[in-house]
């Protein structure tokens, strides 16, 4: 069937930054008519109908890690996020990139969200006409 | 896209090695086509089959285990047709028939996997080309003028770097993207590392938006 609403997946850890983060997100994806499906009140199988995966891989939780592997291998498209470096990060999230933000500089997480978004909808769109 | 023809002893032992150097080099190597010769099911003799094969291969890979009769034809028919061949065995060099004991192999019994596959990666490369080579230079040039532009000062990634960080976004399936927008933006991105700062990534987008809006 085909969905006319595009859905996003995001999977944050617990943490002080989390609440605001969890704001940012779903006000930037509400405002481009993208359902937000956050990972702590849906299931793993919201992945696979998502067009977008949102995470914050902070601290590499193993859970968010968990499912940025799922995405990874389903070619989803990725956003990632992380308040401070790694020395580790695996290798094919190397190449995806993570932008590092500060936790207090949510303005920037902001922007940043709402770019990539417009980008991601317009690339989206570009593919489907 | 070019295309790599392995010829190789059709015996059981042998599909694995086949199964892991061309999901190796559909990572490695995207822009190149790995086959062998019963990929194909066609009406036609199987010789033929072959020699259609060997023909429109761009570099043929050879592995000379076991002295193996057909292989052994078909390299043969690979040399006649002047094709760039790639020789891999598991014996001893000098167990090789004395007419291609001349030719460089890589022998995968005294390597490791990885260096393996590495080396076999180098061959390649050196007939088809490094595929993101081109790629590095108008990606510098962008990252240049995006510096510029935005007044910051970073340093781009290794040539290294940029190719691998390359070679593993085709490995999960992405592609150069069609518009010369987003394909700036995903080239000077392969050079901002792993890790830039959201400030960095955010300045690109605006600075995108300014000359390519």
């Amino acid at each position: 069937m085909f969905r006319e609403q595009p859905q996003a997946f995001i999977a944050l850890p617990q943490g002080p930054a989390e609440p605001e983060l969890r704001t940012v997100i779903r006000e930037t994806l509400e405002r481009h008519d993208v359902r937000p499906l956050f990972s702590d009140d849906t299931s793993l199988a919201a992945l696979s109908n998502a067009d977008l995966v949102i995470a914050d891989i902070t601290g590499a939780n193993r859970n968010v890690m968990f499912e940025v592997g799922v995405a990874l291998g389903m070619g989803k498209p990725l956003l990632l996020l992380s308040q401070e470096r790694f020395t580790d990060l695996p290798f094919d999230l190397r190449a995806h990139q993570v932008a590092v933000y500060r936790p207090g500089d949510m303005e920037s997480v902001r922007k940043f969200m709402e770019l990539s978004l417009r980008d991601t909808l317009r690339e989206r769109a570009s593919l489907k006409a | 896209m070019a295309n790599c023809f392995v010829i190789m002893p059709f015996r059981p032992e042998f599909n694995f090695l086949y199964l892991t150097i061309k999901s190796h080099l559909a990572r490695s190597l995207p822009e190149i086509t790995v086959e062998r010769g019963d990929d194909r099911v066609l009406t036609k003799p199987i010789l033929e089959k072959i020699a259609d094969f060997i023909r429109q291969a761009d570099v043929v890979i050879a592995d000379s285990t076991g002295r193996n009769p057909n292989v052994f034809y078909e390299l043969g028919l690979a040399h006649a047709l002047e094709k760039p061949v790639v020789l891999i065995t598991s014996d001893a060099i000098e167990e090789a028939p004395t007419d291609i004991r001349a030719f460089e192999f890589i022998s995968y019994a005294q390597l490791q996997p990885e260096a393996f596959l590495n080396k076999l990666d180098k061959a390649l490369q050196s007939v088809v080309g490094n595929p993101f080579a081109g790629m590095h230079a108008p990606a510098l040039d962008l990252f240049r003028r995006f510096c510029a532009a935005k007044k910051v000062n970073l340093v781009p990634a290794a040539q290294q770097e940029f190719e691998a960080s390359m070679a593993a976004m085709y490995g999960s399936g992405q592609r150069l993207p069609e518009s010369e927008r987003s394909r700036a933006e995903f080239l000077v991105r392969r050079l901002l590392g792993a890790e830039p700062q959201i400030e960095v990534l955010i300045a690109l987008k605006d600075w995108l938006d300014e000359v390519a809006p």
